[in-house]
């Protein structure tokens, strides 16, 4: 029988003289106490001493002596390497373990580039890396609204008809019809709730294509490349982590800043977060874009983000030159994983995660909004009405957003409609549509309704909804250019679409393109929303709470005259 | 080597990609991994995605109807990464 | 006299728990680490008419005792006394893997290694020398295994059953291992 012969007197790994010294002389001492050398091994004993392990420490308290002397060879080992005795050891362990590795294993030249890092090369490159993010970001909003349009389309119709239909058969069985029910639940909740679930599916879209890039592994690369603007600005590459939360939405981004080492990163990273277009916006850009620029809605998705973060980069430049001093920059160190295909389980439950969550804000917040919209637009304060049956320019609604909207009006929106929309966006950036949904439902509610069948109206959901997935998949290939639509597919514009854009083009002076531009760039740009300033309040202070709400309000205002008035001289 | 890593870390003036540095300090990957975990114990490099998490711990469910402080879904896949702790 | 105990220890994803249930089959008994919230794997191992409890450490980096894990591991390994050490480690990873054998082996309790994965380490080419590693670290036993494709068992258990046989012949009824000077020795 051969001896194992690991023994404490030849140790596998030595390391240098000056340290073995500390360790020959501590193991002496172990070994001379019986309880210690009967318990440990005394070599190892001696080690975890100079790392100053706690846990031991706290095992041996009534060894005082013996940690006394631990203590003093951990000084004179600090002394003469001027480091830790734990970082030594490790080095030296990594460094044995390293030259054995050498000598026992022969392998193929690791070194060569993989195909991953070959296309890291270039997507991670210096000067290419941003032009292809900016490519590919633009790519994604396309797709988006390209995807996403037959769907949008089909729930509009479905709430619009046969939901409508339905909930109006139902209350005029019950002799309702024309009450303020009728007008709370019509006028109301599915004008406003159903407005806003309309984009359901531009949300899947997005987070769908954003989903393909995560788990491509792409978006690890693009927060490399989003490390450089961030420096550039003045703040440490850490900072792009709560500013790609806030792309989701801001108020975890605030939340986020905390990660930030000092108050004055974190206030600049704070002040900076809101312009990346949260979730709740996206609707908003994609409304406007579709009918006002219905031959390209994506590029005007696409234009707001990318504004919103030149916004961010030229305000970081001038607040980090101004009001904040400059801080200490330390680089960032990322993990780039390998390229791989994306997983239809991975990519469904980010899809689904995200999009449940805009759908429990829309039960939630939205559905109280639209009630409380409802609420405002039924009592009169003008003009001869009753509750529930006044003229909407005469309701408690109009006139109090009538009190503001003369300061909208050189920025070419300065109607009650469209402020009013704007103050009520301040509780959540969604509750602009909702509330335009509502204004321009109660506006037009003269239709004539149809009573139809529940057959009917079941089979018209089930019809347009096969029409709806074919004209999704038609549009694929519409992404990289191939239209198979045609001209004569495209869908009508819905009747609020329709209102919008008649009601922008009156209240502009014929400029309705130009006016919605700069409405979005206001809606980029104004206050963030209120549980967003809640958060930023708790994070940052009242000051610069107060300091965003105001600060970004007013130059929400500056920059949408700019757009409007400038639009005006240019193409005016 | 092991000192090594950090000194490469703390001169570099650009974003690091791991697998570049452990190519260029002619390292395996996971062997720099332990490393990097290394410091992290120690306390000299920050582990981004543990200090988010720790951000959002006292996060309520207010962005978007609800989201529990570990899993909001805006916070979701983030990259792995790291950073130089800065002497407080 | 009870049955001789053997810890399972290695990094994570080596293929430990492919070798525990290989080496105990349906012998285990499964709780928690005493106070701990982290499963507990323990199991007897028959092989020849030889018996062993085997006893699987939770899986680890290092022994530096700054997670739970690690914690369970180094306790284990220094206050339960175990007769020995059963080091898995990934093949296709080896200097990784070798630097919780260093402090494994620091310990001062004899280990054996098992080269788990072998077979994906050939699969791309790498060619370890065992000889060599083995008197590097003065002659531990090595074996090489593809626990997912059941190959290189039957070695294991053999050595497992040598490894163990050499321990209990020179442990004292009580206290830790005898100061042995180094004698060279063969590798599997």
């Amino acid at each position: 029988m051969v001896d194992t012969p690991i023994s404490p007197t030849s140790p596998v790994v030595t390391y240098d003289t000056s340290l073995e010294t500390e360790i020959a002389h501590l193991s002496v001492i172990i070994q001379e106490n019986p309880t210690l050398n009967q318990q440990y091994t005394p070599r190892w004993l001696a080690i975890q001493l100079l790392e100053s392990d706690s846990t031991l420490s706290a095992e041996l308290h009534q060894h005082a002596d013996l940690l006394q002397q631990a203590e003093a060879s951990r000084a004179r080992i600090i002394a003469h390497y001027q480091e830790e005795p734990d970082i030594l050891l490790a080095e030296q362990r990594y460094n044995f373990v390293h030259q054995l590795t050498n000598q026992v294993l022969t392998r193929p030249d690791g070194n060569q580039l993989t195909f991953s890092d070959k296309v890291d090369q270039i997507v991670t490159h210096r000067y290419w890396g941003l032009p292809i993010f900016l490519g590919l970001m633009w790519l994604v909003f396309k797709m988006t609204a390209d995807l996403s349009a037959p769907m949008v389309d089909w729930i509009d119709g479905t709430v619009a008809g046969p939901i409508t239909n339905r909930v109006m058969t139902i209350l005029a069985m019950l002799g309702l019809s024309g009450s303020w029910l009728e007008g709370l639940l019509v006028d109301g909740v599915i004008a406003g709730v159903g407005g806003v679930l309309v984009f359901v599916p531009v949300l899947m879209a997005l987070y769908l294509a954003l989903a393909l890039l995560e788990d491509s592994g792409y978006m690890a690369r693009a927060a490399l490349v989003m490390e450089r603007p961030m420096r550039v600005v003045g703040l440490p590459g850490k900072s792009f982590l709560p500013m790609v939360v806030g792309f989701g939405c801001t108020v975890p981004a605030y939340y986020a800043t905390r990660i930030l080492d000092n108050e004055r990163d974190r206030i600049l990273t704070g002040l900076l977060a809101p312009f990346m277009s949260c979730g709740a916006r996206l609707p908003v850009y994609l409304l406007f874009g579709t009918i006002f620029f219905p031959e390209n809605p994506g590029l005007v998705v696409f234009g707001m983000y990318l504004l919103g973060i030149l916004i961010a980069i030229g305000l970081g430049l001038g607040l980090s030159r101004t009001l904040f001093a400059e801080s200490e920059q330390s680089p960032l160190i990322m993990e780039l994983p390998p390229y791989r295909l994306p997983t239809p389980r991975n990519i469904w439950m980010q899809i689904k995660n995200r999009t449940w969550a805009f759908i429990r804000k829309a039960w939630t917040v939205i559905l109280s909004m639209s009630i409380l919209i409802w609420l405002l637009m039924a009592i009169p304060i003008t003009g001869s009405g009753s509750f529930a049956d006044t003229d909407i320019e005469d309701s408690a609604f109009a006139t109090i957003a009538n009190i503001v909207a003369p300061a909208f009006a050189p920025l070419g929106f300065g109607s009650w409609e469209a402020s009013s929309s704007l103050i009520t966006g301040f509780i959540a950036k969604e509750v602009i549509i909702s509330t335009q949904a509502q204004i321009f439902a109660v506006a037009e509610a003269d239709e004539p309704f149809e009573e139809t069948t529940m057959f009917e109206d079941v089979s018209e959901i089930v019809t347009s909804f096969g029409a709806a997935v074919l004209d999704t998949l038609k549009s694929i290939p519409l992404i990289i250019g191939i239209d198979l639509l045609g001209e004569s597919d495209e869908a009508e514009p819905s009747a609020l679409m329709t209102a919008i854009r008649q009601h922008f083009d009156e209240v502009s002076g014929g400029h309705g393109a130009l006016a919605a531009l700069a409405f979005l760039v206001f809606v980029l740009t104004y206050a963030p929303c209120m549980v967003a300033a809640a958060a930023e309040r708790q994070e940052l202070g009242d000051r610069w709470m107060w300091f965003s709400v105001i600060g970004q309000t007013g130059l929400a205002w500056v920059l949408a005259l700019f757009v409007f008035q400038g639009g005006l001289l240019f193409f005016g | 080597m092991l000192r090594r890593v950090l000194q490469e870390i703390k001169g570099s003036t650009e974003p690091i990609d791991l697998n570049q540095l452990a190519r260029n300090l002619k390292l395996e990957r996971t062997v720099l991994d332990s490393m990097i975990e290394f410091w992290v114990r120690k306390g000299k490099l920050q582990d981004l995605q543990l200090e988010v998490a720790e951000a959002m711990a006292c996060y309520s469910p207010s962005c978007g109807g609800s989201c529990s402080p570990t899993q909001c879904p805006h916070v979701g896949s983030m990259p792995r990464s790291f950073t130089i702790q800065l002497q407080e | 006299m009870p049955p001789l105990t053997i810890a399972l220890a290695g990094n994570p994803n080596t293929g430990k728990s492919t070798i525990f249930n290989a080496l105990t089959g349906s012998r285990q008994r499964v709780g928690n680490w005493p106070g701990k919230t982290i499963e507990r794997k323990a199991g007897m191992f028959k092989h020849d008419g030889f018996e062993l409890e085997i006893v699987d450490l939770p899986g680890t980096y290092s022994l530096s005792a700054y997670s739970l894990e690690e914690e369970i591991a180094r306790d284990f390994i220094i206050k339960a006394t175990p007769a020995g050490v059963v080091n898995v480690l990934d093949a296709t990873n080896l200097e990784r893997n070798l630097y919780l054998t260093t402090q494994i082996l620091e310990t001062g309790v004899p280990t054996m290694l098992v080269l788990n994965m072998y077979d994906q380490a050939t699969a791309r080419q790498y060619r370890i020398d065992t000889a060599a590693l083995s008197t590097a670290l003065h002659g531990i036993l090595i074996v090489q295994t593809s626990a997912s494709r059941g190959e290189g068992l039957e070695t294991l258990k053999q050595t497992i059953v040598t490894f163990a046989q050499q321990q209990a012949n020179r442990r004292k009824p009580h206290g830790r291992y005898p100061n042995q000077p180094h004698q060279p020795s063969c590798h599997v």
